[in-house]
C-alpha cells in the first residue's frame, strides 16, 4: 500500500491538474502552461503549508517509535 | 419538380434539445462518453482516463464509498459526490460490494480520491452539457 504523503500528494495533483488543461484550455501550449501552474500551486502550497504549520504544531509530537 | 423542404421551426427543436441531455446523461453514467458523442475522443479518453485511474486508486486505497447517513446530513452531499462517478459506482456498490476500510491506513486518502473521481464527472457533465447547447467548443 503506497503511505507516502508527498506520493499521494504529487499523484492526485497530477491528475487534478490534467484534468482541468484539458477541460479549460483548448490549444497544447496553453493546456501545458496551465497544467504546470496548477502543478506548482498544488504541490509547492502544500510544502510551503507544511513548512508555515511546522513550528506551530496544533497537538503534541506524537513519540517516535 | 421541386423538393420537399425539410420541416422548419418548431418541429426540428426536439433532436436539438433531446441532444444535450443525452449527452448529459452518456456523459454521467460513463466518464468520457458524453465528449466521445459530441466527437471529441482526445478529451474524452482523458476524462474517462482521469476519473477511472481516481476511482479505482481510491478503491485500492481502501476509501470510503459513501452512502446516505440519516443521522449524518453531510452524508447525502458525499453520496452525490461519490455517484457523480456514474456507473463505476454502482458497480463497486451493489456488485462488487465495496465500501472501504476504517482500519486500512490510507482511508481517508482513498475517501478524498474517491469524492475527487465524482466531482469531477460531475464537471465533464456541465462541460459536454456546454458544447453540446453550442455555448462552448
Amino acid at each position: 500500500m503506497l503511505t507516502s504523503h508527498f506520493a499521494l500528494m504529487v499523484i492526485y495533483a497530477v491528475q487534478v491538474s490534467l484534468f482541468f488543461a484539458v477541460l479549460w484550455r483548448r490549444q497544447f501550449r496553453d493546456r501545458v502552461r496551465l497544467f504546470v501552474q496548477m502543478m506548482v500551486g498544488m504541490v509547492g502550497g502544500g510544502l510551503v503549508l507544511a513548512w508555515l504549520m511546522f513550528p506551530f504544531p496544533w497537538s503534541p509530537p506524537a513519540p517516535i517509535p | 419538380m421541386t423538393t420537399p423542404s425539410p420541416p422548419a421551426g418548431p418541429s426540428a427543436e426536439p433532436s436539438g434539445a433531446f441532444l444535450p441531455v443525452l449527452v448529459a446523461v452518456a456523459a454521467w453514467a460513463v466518464p468520457g462518453s458524453g465528449h466521445l458523442i459530441l466527437r471529441k475522443p482526445r478529451r474524452a479518453a482523458v476524462i474517462f482516463g482521469v476519473v477511472l485511474f481516481s476511482f479505482l486508486f481510491g478503491c485500492w486505497l481502501r476509501g470510503h464509498l459513501y452512502v446516505v447517513v440519516p443521522e449524518q446530513p453531510l452524508s447525502r452531499l458525499a453520496t452525490l459526490s461519490s455517484m457523480g462517478v456514474g456507473a463505476p459506482y454502482f458497480v463497486a456498490r451493489h456488485l462488487v460490494e465495496y465500501s472501504g476500510d476504517i482500519l486500512s491506513s490510507t482511508f481517508e486518502y482513498g475517501k478524498a480520491f474517491l469524492l475527487t473521481a465524482g466531482l469531477l464527472n460531475l464537471l465533464a457533465v456541465l462541460d459536454a452539457w456546454d458544447i453540446a447547447c453550442g455555448s462552448k467548443d
